[in-house]
């Protein structure tokens, strides 16, 4: 699976604080009150308190590596339009 | 046998060579268009664009089978938004088609010079954004006569400096602004506000580095 480059250098490092979701997505908030918001074909279990080492992406196929800890694994809704991560303002990180 | 074999290979090479490059709309079903959830603000932040993922090679590949373009030279096609990332568009495959660069006076250029009015329009609050959206998706020819001047463009081939097709190949877009350059086929080949066509080994001449350390 390759390297999410521009998403890696934005997440490399910011910890999971918390995790929400209902059918078909998923939210993830981080320790500097960003957060990434995936839409998802079935499940995600995301563990908060670890810290993001790297963020893979082939196809529906979506991986955030964690420094510690299982990987988080889902499968993207529609890749290239199920990927959004906006700062504590709201303002866009990154779409994909 | 093998004068038989040259023979096919050479008919081969002209029915290829013989396709003109199209589509010059999509097919809605193939790429009925596809947006990301922005509002117009988002999209008329300086730099929004930067955020949005490169299409990935596979992608690309994967709108070229959809549409059953088996070869194409460079500087044929390039993959496009139908709606445009600086509009809302996704990287969604229902929002990609090869756009031609070839066809006339329909082309990729004139589609970027419809979606920089419907973003002027948009962002100085003169057009709602899914209005814009919308426009653009169903037929981006209208669009144009509605937004941009009810007559065809008059064909300039040469306006922006666009090499002749036998020379295309050698040539690189150099995003003069940047610094950096692409390749034919790649994202922002030709597509930048400020550029020109030259050869790669000029392009290095004059200090340009290829865009993503690969100009791809």
């Amino acid at each position: 699976m390759a390297l999410n480059r521009k998403l890696t250098h934005l997440l490399k490092g910011r910890t999971i604080q918390s995790e929400s979701g209902d059918e078909g997505h998923v939210a993830i908030t981080f320790d500097d009150e960003s957060t990434l918001k995936l839409r998802v074909a079935g499940q995600a279990t995301v563990r908060v308190g670890a810290k993001v080492e790297a963020v893979h992406e082939a196809g529906e196929h979506f991986q955030v590596d964690l420094e510690e800890g299982p990987s988080v694994q889902v499968q993207l809704a529609d890749p290239g339009s199920s990927v959004a991560l906006r700062d504590k303002s709201g303002a866009v990180q990154y779409l994909g | 046998m093998y004068i038989r074999a040259l023979g096919l290979l050479l008919f081969l090479t002209r029915v290829l060579l013989a396709q003109e490059p199209t589509p010059i709309l999509p097919d809605a079903n193939m790429t009925p268009g596809d947006t990301f959830d922005v509002t117009a603000q988002d999209i008329c932040t300086h730099g929004y664009a930067r955020k949005v993922r490169d299409v990935p090679a596979e992608m690309k590949r994967e709108v070229y089978r959809e549409y059953g373009i088996i070869s194409h030279g460079p500087g044929d096609y390039e993959i496009d938004h139908l709606i445009p990332l600086e509009l809302g568009g996704s990287n969604s495959i229902k929002n990609l088609w090869p756009e031609s660069h070839r066809t006339s006076p329909w082309n990729a250029q004139v589609k970027d010079r419809l979606e920089d009015k419907l973003h002027a329009l948009v962002c100085s609050g003169q057009l709602d954004l899914k209005t814009a959206q919308q426009a653009i998706a169903s037929n981006w020819i209208e669009a144009y006569k509605k937004y941009v001047s009810p007559n065809p463009p008059i064909p300039e081939p040469t306006s922006r400096g666009v090499p002749e097709a036998a020379d295309i190949a050698s040539q690189v877009w150099v995003n003069t602004r940047s610094g950096k350059y692409w390749k034919p086929g790649s994202r922002y080949y030709g597509k930048t506000k400020q550029g020109q066509y030259m050869s790669e080994e000029e392009a290095i001449q004059k200090g340009y580095r290829p865009a993503n350390g690969t100009g791809e």
